[in-house]
C-alpha cells in the first residue's frame, strides 16, 4: 500500500509537470495560429473567433500600441466592388516604424522592397476573422545583416496579432 | 545627421549603371550572386523626382492605380538620418484582384505590387520583384504573373536608359 501511495504521488507529479508544460507551450504558440511554409518565406496565419469589425478595431489599437505607423490601408472589399464583385470584408495594413528602417539602410538598402510590412485581415465563410502576414525573419533572410531585425519584427508582429485575436 | 549606407547604395547603383551602359535591365538571373531571385533593377535616365512622377504616370497608363506611396527618405529623417530620395510605390487594379480572389485568395498577401525608386550618387534606380516570381508559389496564378511581368516591364521602360 505504501508503494502504491508513492506511485500515485509520482504519477500526480508527472501529470502536474506535463500539465504545466502544456500550459506553457499553449502560451507560447496560440492554438489558433499556424505557420505555413511557402517558397520564399513563411506565412503566419491566426484566426480570431470574433467578427471582422471587432478584430479590425483591436488590430488598429495593437498597431498603435506598438508605435507602428500605418503607411497604407487598402480596403480589398471596396476595390472588388469597383469591378462588380461582392466579397466578404478584407483589408490590409501596411505598417512600419522609422527607427526600424535604420538597420535596413545601414546593412542592405535593397531590403526597402520588403517594407512597410503588410498585415492582411479578412472575414472567413464561418464568420471568423483571419489575420495573415509574412514572417519578417523569413522575408529578410536573404538580405545582408538583417537577421536581428527579422527576429525583432517577428516578435513585434507576434505580440500585436496575439493581442488582436484574444 | 549622418549619411548611412552610401557605399552599399553606390555599389547597387553602379551595378545597375553597368547594366544601363550595356543596354540591359538587370535581373536576378543575369546578375547572379548579388541579386535576389526574380529581382529586377534598372537605371533611370531621369532625376529622382521626375522618375517618381513618370513612373506614377506609367502606372496609370497601364490602367493601374497607385494605392499609396511610402516615403522612406521622410521616415528615415524622422529618426535623424539624412538620405537621398527613396520611395516605395504600391499599385494594382481590382480587375487583377478579381483573378486572385477567384483562383487563390491566399495570394492576397502579394498585392498591391511594389516598386522602389532609389536615388544614389550615380543616378536614380528602380527596382521590383518580377510578378511571375512573386506568384510562382500560387500555381493557378501563373498566367497572371506572366501578364503582370509585361506590365511592370513597360512601366520600367518608361524611365529606363
Amino acid at each position: 500500500m505504501k508503494q502504491t501511495g508513492k506511485n500515485d504521488r509520482a504519477l500526480r507529479f508527472l501529470l502536474g509537470g506535463l500539465a504545466a508544460l502544456g500550459s506553457v507551450l499553449i502560451g507560447v504558440v496560440p492554438l489558433a495560429a499556424q505557420e505555413i511554409k511557402v517558397s520564399g518565406g513563411v506565412i503566419v496565419e491566426k484566426v480570431a473567433n470574433h467578427p471582422f469589425a471587432a478584430v479590425d478595431a483591436k488590430l488598429q489599437a495593437a498597431i498603435k500600441g506598438a508605435k507602428l505607423v500605418i503607411v497604407g490601408e487598402p480596403n480589398y472589399q471596396m476595390m472588388q466592388r469597383m469591378v462588380g464583385r461582392e466579397r466578404k470584408p478584407a483589408k490590409a495594413y501596411f505598417v512600419f516604424r522609422p527607427d526600424l528602417g535604420t538597420p535596413i539602410f545601414d546593412n542592405d538598402p535593397t531590403a526597402a522592397m520588403e517594407v512597410p510590412l503588410k498585415i492582411l485581415l479578412m472575414e472567413r465563410g464561418d464568420g471568423k476573422t483571419v489575420i495573415r502576414y509574412k514572417k519578417p525573419s523569413s522575408v529578410l533572410a536573404d538580405y545582408k545583416g538583417l537577421e536581428s531585425l527579422g527576429k525583432q519584427l517577428d516578435d513585434l508582429l507576434a505580440q500585436l496579432t496575439d493581442a488582436t485575436i484574444k | 545627421m549622418k549619411m548611412h549606407g552610401v557605399i552599399t547604395t553606390r555599389s547597387l547603383i553602379a551595378l545597375a549603371a553597368i547594366a544601363a551602359i550595356l543596354g540591359v535591365v538587370v535581373t536576378g538571373a543575369w546578375a547572379g550572386e548579388k541579386m535576389l531571385p526574380g529581382r529586377v533593377m534598372a537605371m533611370s535616365k531621369y532625376s529622382f523626382d521626375e522618375t517618381v512622377s513618370r513612373v506614377k504616370q506609367a502606372i496609370e497608363g497601364q490602367q493601374m492605380m497607385v494605392v499609396f506611396s511610402a516615403d522612406h527618405q521622410a521616415m528615415l529623417q524622422m529618426v535623424g538620418l539624412q538620405t537621398k530620395g527613396m520611395v516605395g510605390i504600391e499599385f494594382f487594379h481590382p480587375r487583377y484582384g478579381k483573378v486572385i480572389v477567384e483562383n487563390d485568395h491566399a495570394a492576397g498577401l502579394e498585392i498591391p505590387l511594389r516598386l522602389v525608386i532609389m536615388e544614389g550618387d550615380m543616378g536614380t534606380m528602380l527596382t521590383y520583384q518580377k510578378p511571375s516570381h512573386t506568384f510562382s508559389k500560387y500555381p493557378r496564378l501563373k498566367n497572371l504573373g506572366e501578364e503582370l511581368d509585361g506590365v511592370l516591364a513597360t512601366i520600367a521602360a518608361s524611365v529606363s536608359k
